[in-house]
């Protein structure tokens, strides 16, 4: 990823698996910028549920990049669910960047929606977590 | 002549392969599906659609299929549970058979759940379900075959 302009970035942790990545950067602005590639399957899924629960203990604003993951499943869902919660639970919030269209289909279809809010870039992502 | 294409029984429009009730097999059923259905060139919405449903219906057999099996995908039945899987396709239409020999569950009639409460109150569970209910034409539950048979079509 190239950095934006105006953020200062600094990589914090990469964990690959076989189906998945998870790059967690810091933004200058305490925003967490979350870029998941790959699949959230069932796989995909349990290799990085661990990781986002960190990332919910830890981090306090986070986006969750969703432009490079090609597939959502329900055990993918209820992973985002979860560290939002956590988020929630302690002032923090979570947005979802640019799904790819199937996927944004299956998080308007389940409802994730609802609870999550889904943006199209990072200016807006900003712009919820300052209100 | 490629490892799918042998799976044709009877039809030449038609696939079958067996797979265990296990993680490994609900990525290795994706993946045969996601072979067949982008061999076939099917439309990229329909491919992305018999993903959704081969995930979730194999995801339910091995969360719920076992007798002893609590939920828990770290707790999944031993032995795994037998689970077969026939696509075939039409002039308007595919469709896509999961049978398994797990315990009785009728998806048709299990209660699906879209997120529609307030965040602290979401307790994420029946997704799947509503998953498979809105990206298939049609579903139809029996107990037939291996015990459970679900028959998905999608049109083309």
């Amino acid at each position: 990823m190239k950095p934006r302009a105006g953020f200062q970035r600094r990589v914090v942790c990469k964990v690959a698996e076989d189906v998945i990545n998870v790059d967690i950067v810091d933004l200058d602005n305490g925003i967490t910028n979350v870029l998941v590639s790959g699949r959230m399957d069932v796989q995909g899924a349990l290799a990085v549920d661990k990781k986002f629960s960190t990332i919910a203990d830890e981090k306090k604003k986070v986006v969750i990049d969703l432009s490079q993951v090609t597939f959502l499943a329900s055990l993918g869902i209820r992973t985002l669910i979860m560290s939002c919660k956590t988020l929630a639970s302690k002032g923090g919030d979570m947005v979802l960047l640019n799904p790819q269209p199937n996927v944004e289909k299956v998080l308007r279809t389940s409802g994730v929606d609802t609870v999550i809010k889904i943006v199209r870039d990072m200016n807006a992502a900003t712009a919820i977590f300052a209100k | 002549m490629n490892a799918v294409q042998k799976q044709h029984v009877n039809h030449p429009n038609t696939w079958r392969k067996a797979f265990v009730g296990t993680i490994d097999g609900i990525s290795a059923a994706a993946q045969w599906v996601d072979t067949i259905a982008t061999g076939q060139k099917f439309p990229e919405q329909l491919v992305f659609a018999l993903q959704v449903c081969v995930e979730e219906l194999l995801t339910n057999v091995v969360r719920h299929g076992g007798a002893k099996s609590s939920g828990d995908l770290s707790d999944v039945p031993v032995p795994p549970l037998d689970v077969e899987i026939t696509i075939s396709t039409g002039a308007q239409r595919v469709s896509m058979t999961v049978e398994d020999n797990g315990k009785p569950f009728d998806v048709v009639n299990a209660p699906a759940h879209r997120i529609d409460q307030p965040l602290d109150e979401v307790q994420p569970g029946g997704l799947g379900i509503q998953l498979i209910r809105n990206f298939a034409s049609s579903i139809a539950y029996e107990q037939a075959g291996l015990g459970n048979r679900v028959i998905v079509e999608f049109l083309l």
